[in-house]
């Protein structure tokens, strides 16, 4: 996004940050190749969330066939994720890695940003039931150009 | 004329003159095919008996085109003559017919007539013995044969010829052998190679032609040919010594002289001597210093060697040394990844262990008061009313029990501080190897630079090799110079001992043939003088002069 002009050049020191901290290895969460793209059961996360009466589950469609899950989060589970970032600063990257997803993402629509992961060579080709390839050489190759760039 | 010639101490009247012995005298005779030829030979007879001869002129030829045939029979011995009434009638043809029929080469005959003939028959006694060579001719060809009549009577072939090399070669040798005559050597000093003269030269004195000529006898007016002749026929002894005699020595002569040319050339062995100090010396000047170049060179090359195996053992060195390298920071991330993983677990499991659940999960049923104290007092889960014991934990550092690691956190950022110390010593090494590589880099290029120096100076090398191969080339040219002088001194003096002995020969030969003809010379003047009208003269002591004729008479 920063090479198509849609973001900042300064975010390129964020990216630069994240491969000094080593995070392309340290925080790889692999994730599936399945039959609408990348998956990850998140389901016991969820009721666990919604157990604690942290977060809203809303789901469009009929029990047989659900067209659509919708997520809130409530003030309860803001409130306790404050708390929890006072508790445990060191989780507070998760919050600032969802804030860096959510820039990325702006307000494009789903389907297209399913249209922007499959234009990844690495994500188009793996096969169905395998773990996607890390881009993280390209991408480092992509921030060096970058940076030469500038 | 003298007849007490004979071959008497022959030999060792030659040994006497050149004061060698008579085995060398024998030697060099046998070798040079030199006889005594002491004696006077029987007289030998030879006249025609007929002439016949035919052909066709063309009709271009004028006058008188067509065929032509001529016959002379009942020759005999005496004097004939043949005459016309007008030139040009075929007098001289009927001549050189004759002669052709006799010497086997038609010499002097007319191209034109000789196409013309068609047979040819001639026939002569010889020594009381009818002979007579027939032959047809095509196109100036002829082949036929001679024949000989027997005492019966009958005519019997002595020899058949088809080519004129064949004719002139059998009637040469037949006439020869017949006439007991002998070929004649004399020395061309022109082309320096003896000359024989066999029947061909001989018939010169059968047949005096109109042709204007100093010389009465012979068809060449050389080195006194024609006298010779004139003493070959009257048989007088000792003439072919003499001249075989005269002739073999201007031959050793000549080998002599070829010898000694062939001979060491002591202009060109001295200039060789000289090329030869001269490139000894420039060799010498030129291996100053080479001679520990060799070795020296060799040694770089073997210090480059070692330098390259130095710097390919270090470069395989930083590979190991990388590759342990990579393997600690695989450990570091692991242990790291570990440690996160663990620590946040533990982090989630603390805050949602001090949460209690609101409602289910499922079915969004709220959960009261009451059912949330269970789990205190009856150790039930408010969810689903599974036993469970849920104890909060006051940090993460005091979750031990219910971990299934055997590693506590502690421990385990302990096992992380010894895998970050071993990637910085495995780092320390890396960068050890790296710098021990560029020093063994340094040091096999200065090698290498060492071994290309050394290299140059072989270009003197070489040059003092290939100064060492041209003086062998020049000391052997030398050598075989010196050894070939050797043999040319041994021909030499083998050339000139055969033209020693060949003098004497012919000079103790040459006085024997001068005793033996006595006054013959005058004789003959004096016979020549009545049958001739103009004064004929003959050399009283000059044997090598032909007679010679004062007037322009011909003499048929």
């Amino acid at each position: 996004m920063v090479q198509a002009g849609e973001l900042d050049r300064a975010y390129l020191a964020t990216v630069e940050s994240i491969f000094d901290d080593g995070e392309p290895d340290l925080r790889l969460f692999p994730m599936l190749r399945w039959r609408f793209g990348a998956y990850e059961g998140v389901d016991d996360a969820l009721a666990l969330l919604r157990a604690h009466g942290l977060i809203a589950i809303r789901r469009t469609g009929s029990l047989k066939k659900v067209s659509r899950h919708s997520y809130y989060l409530l003030e309860t589970g803001r409130t306790r994720a404050d708390e929890l970032l006072d508790d445990a600063p060191e989780l507070s990257w998760y919050r600032d890695r969802a804030q860096l997803a959510a820039t990325v993402a702006g307000s494009t629509p789903g389907p297209q940003l399913k249209v922007r992961q499959k234009e990844q060579a690495e994500y188009m080709d793996a096969q169905l039931g395998t773990y996607i390839p890390s881009i993280v050489d390209r991408a480092a190759e992509l921030l060096r150009c970058l940076q030469g760039v500038s | 004329m003298s007849k007490t010639n004979q071959s008497n101490g022959w030999i060792e009247s030659v040994a006497s003159r050149a004061a060698v012995t008579a085995d060398e005298v024998a030697a060099v005779l046998r070798e040079w095919r030199i006889d005594p030829s002491a004696s006077y030979p029987a007289p030998k007879h030879l006249h025609l008996t007929h002439i016949r001869f035919s052909g066709t002129r063309p009709e271009e030829v004028t006058p008188n085109p067509g065929s032509f045939e001529f016959s002379w029979e009942g020759l005999a011995p005496g004097i004939w003559a043949l005459a016309s009434e007008i030139n040009s009638a075929g007098k001289t043809s009927v001549l050189e017919i004759v002669m052709w029929a006799l010497r086997g080469d038609p010499k002097n005959l007319a191209a034109d007539v000789r196409k013309w003939l068609q047979r040819v028959d001639v026939g002569f006694e010889l020594n009381g013995t009818a002979h007579r060579v027939a032959y047809a001719v095509a196109d100036g060809r002829p082949f036929g044969e001679l024949q000989r009549m027997t005492d019966s009577g009958v005519e019997t072939a002595v020899f058949a010829f088809e080519t004129a090399d064949e004719f002139e070669e059998q009637m040469s040798s037949f006439m020869v052998g017949e006439l007991g005559l002998h070929t004649l050597r004399s020395w061309n000093s022109t082309n320096e190679e003896p000359i024989e003269h066999g029947w061909n030269a001989l018939t010169g004195a059968l047949y005096i032609t109109r042709r204007q000529s100093s010389s009465l006898l012979g068809e060449l007016v050389m080195a006194g040919l024609a006298g010779r002749l004139l003493q070959v026929f009257l048989g007088v002894p000792w003439t072919q010594t003499v001249y075989n005699a005269r002739a073999a020595r201007e031959s050793a002569k000549a080998r002599s002289a070829r010898a000694r040319a062939k001979g060491a050339d002591p202009t060109r062995r001295k200039a060789l001597a000289e090329k030869l100090s001269e490139l000894q010396r420039e060799r010498d000047e030129a291996s100053v210093g080479t001679g520990s170049l060799v070795s020296d060179t060799a040694a770089a090359f073997a210090r480059m060697n070692a330098a390259n195996h130095r710097y390919s053992d270090a470069q395989d060195l930083v590979r190991r040394r990388t590759s342990e390298l990579a393997v600690a920071k695989l450990a570091v991330r692991e242990f790291k990844q570990e440690l996160i993983d663990r620590s946040e677990t533990a982090l989630a499991e603390r805050f949602f262990q001090g949460l209690h659940p609101t409602l289910c999960p499922r079915c969004d049923t709220h959960i009261d008061e009451q059912r949330r104290s269970r789990e205190d007092t009856h150790h039930e889960c408010s969810v689903c009313r599974s036993h469970v014991d849920i104890t909060v934990a006051m940090s993460i550092e005091d979750d031990e029990e219910g971990n299934d690691d055997p590693l506590s956190l502690s421990e385990l950022r302990a096992q992380l501080g010894g895998a970050e110390a071993a990637v910085e010593r495995a780092q320390a090494a890396v960068d050890e190897a790296l710098g021990a590589r560029d020093v063994a880099r340094e040091a096999a290029t200065t090698a290498r630079a060492e071994v290309e120096e050394a290299e140059a100076g072989h270009g003197v090398i070489a040059k003092v090799q290939e100064l060492n191969v041209r003086i062998a080339r020049l000391e052997g040219a030398i050598g075989e110079i010196d050894s070939v002088s050797e043999s040319i001194a041994d021909s030499v003096a083998e050339a000139d001992t055969a033209y020693n002995v060949l003098s004497a020969a012919y000079h103790e030969a040459d006085a024997r043939l001068k005793d033996a003809r006595g006054d013959l010379f005058d004789d003959l003047n004096r016979l020549a003088t009545q049958i001739v009208d103009d004064h004929v003269e003959l050399p009283r002591d000059d044997h090598r002069n032909s007679p010679s004729v004062s007037g322009g008479v011909d003499h048929r």
